[in-house]
């Protein structure tokens, strides 16, 4: 008796197909959101993700919670949302010029224009906070497409860079010059806005 | 003596890193550990350069705010999706449920 209906419990898996826009819609949407930094992308994304759930229905096993399924799914999305993005013509190393001298004694130092300003405390303050991230997000959205995947992968997914360069289809070293490039540019698009 | 002044030299040609490889190095240590080498160079060059050193504090507050975004809060959810939106995801999903 106790086993058939712990048999039937797994069997039905705990999902409820029915209620899931209203238990994880909005939570699924924010994930997306935070990261592509579109409604209507993440919209598309959230629902693709519970057609996808629906037809790989039968593989969930009841080991994690259903919206822990779930968000692994949409997680593959948002990564070939990325990787489809960065798989563009855009040249890795775009028309981005670097902030320092490329000749002379001071070969490699920064650009007089150019030299990081001080933010002050501002940006660091908790006050602050939810105006300086929705910059960050913006500046993010405004990096070449391959750099701003890269660095959305590795720094929000937490992908190993193994992996993130798997699917960018970049080399290590080209990894690390994407890397520095991105950070150079964030710092300065975020220093525009900011100051 | 001049043998001395030559070795010194030579250690700190070796030990000196430019702005654009110091940044580099502070892009790296955001994802990994620097080596030995790397991260004395590093300090070295920070000591004397107060850009790059805002530019690695500034560094390090990117990748916090980051982190911070990424992070989804369910109980304080920045955004909703609209009762219109919700009805017509569910729609699609009763739908293939139906259809099976």
């Amino acid at each position: 008796m106790n086993n058939s209906s712990e048999i039937k419990s797994k069997e039905s898996g705990n999902l409820n197909p029915g209620l899931w826009v209203e238990n994880h819609g909005d939570y699924l949407y924010n994930y997306a959101y935070f990261r592509v930094n579109n409604k209507e992308v993440s919209e598309d994304i959230v629902q693709e993700t519970f057609i996808a759930a629906l037809k790989a229905k039968d593989s969930f096993r009841g080991e994690s919670s259903e919206l822990t399924w779930l968000l692994a799914i949409l997680k593959r999305k948002v990564i070939d949302y990325f990787r489809k993005l960065s798989s563009g013509k855009e040249r890795v190393i775009s028309d981005y010029t670097l902030p320092f001298r490329d000749e002379g004694i001071f070969d490699g130092h920064w650009l007089g224009d150019r030299l990081p300003k001080d933010w002050g405390s501002d940006a660091d303050s908790t006050l602050n906070q939810e105006e300086f991230q929705s910059i960050l997000q913006v500046c993010l959205s405004l990096l070449p497409p391959k750099w701003r995947s890269v660095f959305v992968m590795k720094f929000m997914e937490e992908l190993s860079s193994d992996e993130v360069c798997k699917e960018n289809e970049c080399t290590p070293s080209n990894f690390w010059v994407i890397i520095h490039r991105a950070r150079l540019k964030l710092r300065e698009c975020i220093e525009n806005k900011w100051l | 003596m001049r043998v001395m002044k030559n070795m010194m030299g030579r250690m700190m040609t070796f030990l000196m890193l430019d702005c654009n490889k110091a940044t580099f190095l502070i892009a790296k240590k955001e994802i990994t550990h620097l080596t030995f080498i790397e991260n004395l160079k590093l300090k070295i060059h920070l000591l004397s350069c107060k850009y790059c050193q805002r530019f690695s504090d500034q560094s390090i507050l990117i990748t916090r705010q980051i982190t911070n975004i990424s992070m989804i809060d369910p109980n304080n959810l920045r955004l909703r999706l609209t009762p219109e939106q919700k009805e017509c995801m569910q729609k699609v999903i009763d739908n293939k449920l139906n259809a099976r």
